[in-house]
């Protein structure tokens, strides 16, 4: 009976439908449109974050930056002291990785590509020996080779994620055309602690055929795996790397922009449209091919288990780390009379124990730092984070700052980008309305 | 000549700065009877400069003079336990350069170290601590409060910042125009902190802009004061539990920041203003939306309030709760509005010359304690309102001049200062310019940091139930303290 009474008040229809088109005053600065055939492209100087490039398209790390200093280590372990048990992380799932799982049946949203030295021991024992190598047709492994493995987990040309290892775990299997033409793959074990470990890595010549190589060599073809082709990775890289050097991308970093508007010119132009939130942090960089419609339908991707947990209530924790009181006054304002979130289920709660997620603003100071993590950890499980901000999402105009410590960010998957300088309550209440509705 | 006298938004050079000695600042101090309103090192070689700067209210004039400290003079004797409005300067001083003032009764770190931080300890039956934050129950910055209570009585209130430190004035002399940054010193006050920047740089290119621009600058300032001051009202109303207070407030002050995104593209008014003048004209079209809407605000005001001041269980929560007398307002050197509701009367509008208003003091019965806050920025809300028409209609005078000018080179080996009355208060933003003309020091002092003391002394003797009341009449800058 009580769920029939949310459903008539708490998320009418007639107030969803209000609040996704309120209207908003054609002086807002939002969504910028991007059109580089305008003559006059702004000095990215101008930028007080550095959110306008003109240039190659900027790329979004969520690689560990200190990956490559740590991983001699455990080379070194993995050679001479096999039992020790060391890891090391590579970075975060992206989100379109864990979307496309999804679909082939398993969730590995929020989980962190890392490597042991037990992988590390397998790839050398079984992939590292000429004598074993040269006849299956591969080349040998180096050292060097662990390297290009954020290379290869985070600009794939083909996924795989149909095996299973010898103890039932599923296993993912990333393959890439490399420039010095060898084909490499990395395969991974999804395990039960939420990190995808690197099984073993092996490589192989580029023959020119390099389906049937597959079959004779890998291992998983064997079990009758079907590899599965990545539509939006379907070019030769070598291609794309050249058009890339010769025509200049103009883009702008909405999770960097300030929406000042200082860049005014005719090749950009800021909209009025506040729907400028995403899931994804790669989606928040606008480029001249990028539609606000287009924007609003894909940019905020919900999932399955979200909906069905937070659907009709959701109850967040704001956490304050060095923000202005800027984002802070706005998300005030989205439980007052004008914008009143409380009737969608949306509220905010005065503890981490009663609250089903956090939000952040602010670009994380050293000394808020302890007490971000420790609100998070208090906030029980299933749990969101939802960055509301520039500051929060890039660092904003303090991103120089020697003050910061945003390690935190690093660490946690973050669900919810909401851009703005500071975000608009509408731009908030949509983003968060449609990431639990799944609308 | 131990003090230069200067006004506000000029610019000396530094060699023009006498030096005395600390000695000579307390005796100075005593006599002369005026402000502290900066009190700030650098770093001189292996020397280090102490810069004071004094300002005299009656006369609208700025004292300005240095101490140098050299490299093994680690301590002087501290200026804080005869004149207590010296005590967060010195603290900061004291954080930034380690030279110690001893004898100071406070010194705790402020923004820097905060595991080093001792709290006062209170012992005895019946005595308790609540500590509170940093992370707060409602949508609010972070700080750290320490009850000390004797009962539900508040003994002392302990205020422990500094969880907001990001490095802002660090960040200012790394480059030359940053008004994006400036804003973000403290997001509620984005006009008036973004106005003192923005004079700060320009008295040093020694460019003047507009008078159309600064008239402009002023009317937002105003259009900021007043949106603040009736979301603030909303807020006492709604930790009083008086709701009806707390909505109507609260979609009034929405009328206003919508009229300064129509102005702006902005809610809070940012990318308003850059160095060298404004980026967005008042047309007479949005002018007569503007006069309309603060007609209409004015009205929902007169009327909300007096329908507040007329409940007595708002009356009763209101009057005699967090009183702060006058004499401790001034020993302590509290400034703007939460100074003027205890009967102090200082207000750099009308203190330092400034052609464009025409601003008198408020008269009305200061007491210092919520009530007082609460109907001060009832009237200051009226006189913003008149200000802004006022604006408003020499604005039309100045229809034909630039919005914006270009802006010079900065003047090396200079020093600058600006004042600008935000609605907490007075913003002092002052500069200095090394031999190569890049800012080698950048100082901002945010009314906060001289309130926040004052909200410690108001909920002395005070319910403990009473504190978020007494916090929000305040209002006071966590992050424009912490910087």
């Amino acid at each position: 009976m009580f769920d029939t009474i949310k459903l008539k008040y708490h998320q009418k229809s007639k107030y969803i439908k209000d609040i996704k088109n309120a209207p908003m005053r054609e002086q807002f600065r939002g969504f910028p449109v991007l059109d580089s055939s305008f003559d006059d492209v702004p000095d990215e100087t101008c930028c007080p974050t550095g959110a306008l490039k003109y240039g190659s398209l900027p790329v979004i790390s969520e690689v560990n930056p200190d990956y490559i200093k740590n991983l001699r280590i455990i080379i070194d372990k993995a050679k001479n002291n096999p039992n020790e048990r060391q890891k090391l992380a590579i970075g975060k799932v992206s989100n379109d990785l864990a979307l496309k799982a999804k679909e082939h049946g398993f969730d590995i949203f929020g989980y962190i590509h890392d490597l042991d030295v037990s992988g590390v021991r397998h790839a050398y024992l079984e992939h590292g020996m000429e004598k074993t190598e040269i006849p299956r047709g591969q080349i040998p492994i180096t050292d060097d080779d662990f390297e290009k493995i954020p290379d290869v987990l985070y600009s794939y040309d083909e996924i795989d994620f149909s095996g299973k290892n010898k103890t039932g775990l599923d296993t993912i299997t990333y393959k890439k055309h490399m420039s010095d033409n060898t084909i490499f793959y990395v395969e991974e074990i999804r395990t039960g602690k939420q990190t995808l470990t690197i099984n073993t890595l092996y490589k192989h010549k580029n023959t020119g055929n390099p389906r049937t190589s597959v079959k004779n060599d890998n291992p998983l073809s064997s079990t009758g795996s079907i590899i599965i082709s990545d539509l939006s990775k379907n070019f030769n890289p070598v291609v794309s790397k050249c058009e890339g050097t010769a025509k200049k991308i103009l883009s702008i970093d909405m999770g960097k922009c300030t929406f000042c508007g200082n860049c005014k010119c005719k090749a950009i132009q800021f909209t009025n449209k506040y729907k400028s939130a995403s899931t994804s942090r790669e989606k928040l960089i606008i480029t001249e091919n990028t539609t606000a419609e287009d924007y609003e339908k894909t940019a905020i991707q919900s999932r399955k288990e979200i909906i069905k947990a937070f659907s009709k209530s959701l109850k967040l924790r704001q956490v304050s780390a060095a923000g202005c009181n800027g984002c802070e006054m706005e998300l005030n304002a989205c439980s007052n009379c004008n914008f009143d979130m409380g009737r969608f289920g949306i509220d905010f709660v005065a503890s981490p124990r009663h609250a089903d997620g956090i939000v952040v603003t602010g670009p994380v100071s050293e000394n808020m730092a302890w007490a971000l993590e420790d609100c998070y950890k208090s906030v029980p499980n299933p749990k969101i984070v939802i960055l509301a901000g520039a500051c929060a999402i890039s660092g904003g105009v303090f991103q120089n700052s020697s003050k910061l410590n945003r390690e935190f960010l690093e660490k946690y998957p973050i669900d919810l980008y909401i851009p703005g300088c500071p975000i608009h309550p509408l731009t908030f209440i949509n983003a968060v309305l449609s990431y639990i509705t799944g609308k | 000549m131990n003090w230069i006298i200067i006004e506000n938004n000029e610019k000396i050079n530094l060699s023009q700065i006498p030096e005395i000695t600390i000695e000579r600042l307390r005796e100075d101090y005593k006599e002369l009877k005026h402000r502290v309103i900066g009190f700030f090192g650098k770093n001189e070689n292996e020397n280090i400069r102490l810069y004071v700067i004094l300002a005299d209210d009656n006369e609208g004039k700025l004292y300005i003079s240095s101490v140098l400290f050299r490299d093994n003079e680690k301590s002087y004797d501290s200026l804080t336990k005869d004149f207590p409005a010296f005590h967060n300067f010195e603290r900061e001083f004291y954080e930034e350069f380690g030279i110690e003032p001893l004898n100071h009764p406070w010194l705790k770190p402020l923004r820097q170290n905060q595991d080093k931080y001792s709290f006062f300890e209170m012992k005895g039956e019946d005595v308790h601590e609540v500590a509170v934050g940093p992370i707060h129950a409602g949508v609010i910055e972070p700080g750290h409060f320490r009850f000390m209570c004797q009962g539900e009585k508040v003994y002392e209130l302990e205020i422990m910042l500094g969880y907001q430190h990001r490095g802002v004035e660090e960040l200012l002399t790394k480059s030359k125009a940053n008004n994006r940054l400036a804003e973000s010193v403290c997001g509620d006050t984005v006009i008036g902190h973004n106005t003192a920047y923005s004079q700060v740089i320009e008295t040093l290119c020694g460019t003047s802009i507009t008078d159309k621009a600064q008239i402009i600058r002023r009317i937002a300032l105003e259009l900021e004061r007043i949106a603040i001051h009736i979301g603030d009202m909303g807020a006492i109303a709604g930790d009083m539990a008086y709701l009806p207070g707390a909505s109507i407030f609260g979609v009034t002050r929405t009328l206003v920041i919508n009229t300064m995104l129509e102005i702006s593209g902005s809610r809070f008014g940012r990318g308003l203003i850059d160095i060298g003048g404004v980026n967005f004209d008042i047309k007479e079209e949005i002018s007569d939306k503007i006069i309309k809407m603060l007609t209409e605000v004015e009205k929902t005001v007169d009327k909300m309030t007096k329908v507040m001041l007329k409940k007595p269980s708002c009356l009763s929560r209101m009057e005699r709760t967090g009183t702060v007398t006058k004499e401790q307002a001034q020993a302590i050197g509290a400034v703007g509005m939460a100074a003027r509701s205890s009967g102090v009367m200082i207000d750099s509008r009308i203190d330092f010359k400034d052609k464009f208003y025409k601003l008198e003091n408020l008269r009305f019965s200061a007491l210092g304690d919520v009530y007082s806050r609460f109907y001060l920025r009832y009237l200051e809300i009226k006189q913003s309102v008149e200000a802004v028409k006022d604006l408003l209609k020499i604005l039309k005078e100045h229809n034909n001049e630039d919005l914006k000018v270009e802006i010079g080179d900065l003047t090396p080996n200079s020093f600058a200062i600006s004042i600008t009355e935000g609605w907490r208060g007075e913003i002092v933003h002052c500069a200095i310019t090394d031999e190569n003309g890049k800012i080698s020091r950048y100082k901002i002092k945010d009314p906060s940091f001289n309130n926040w003391y004052m909200l410690s002394l108001a909920v002395r003797n005070n319910g403990i139930s009473d504190f978020p009341l007494c916090n929000k009449s305040f209002n006071l800058s966590y992050c424009g303290n912490d910087l």
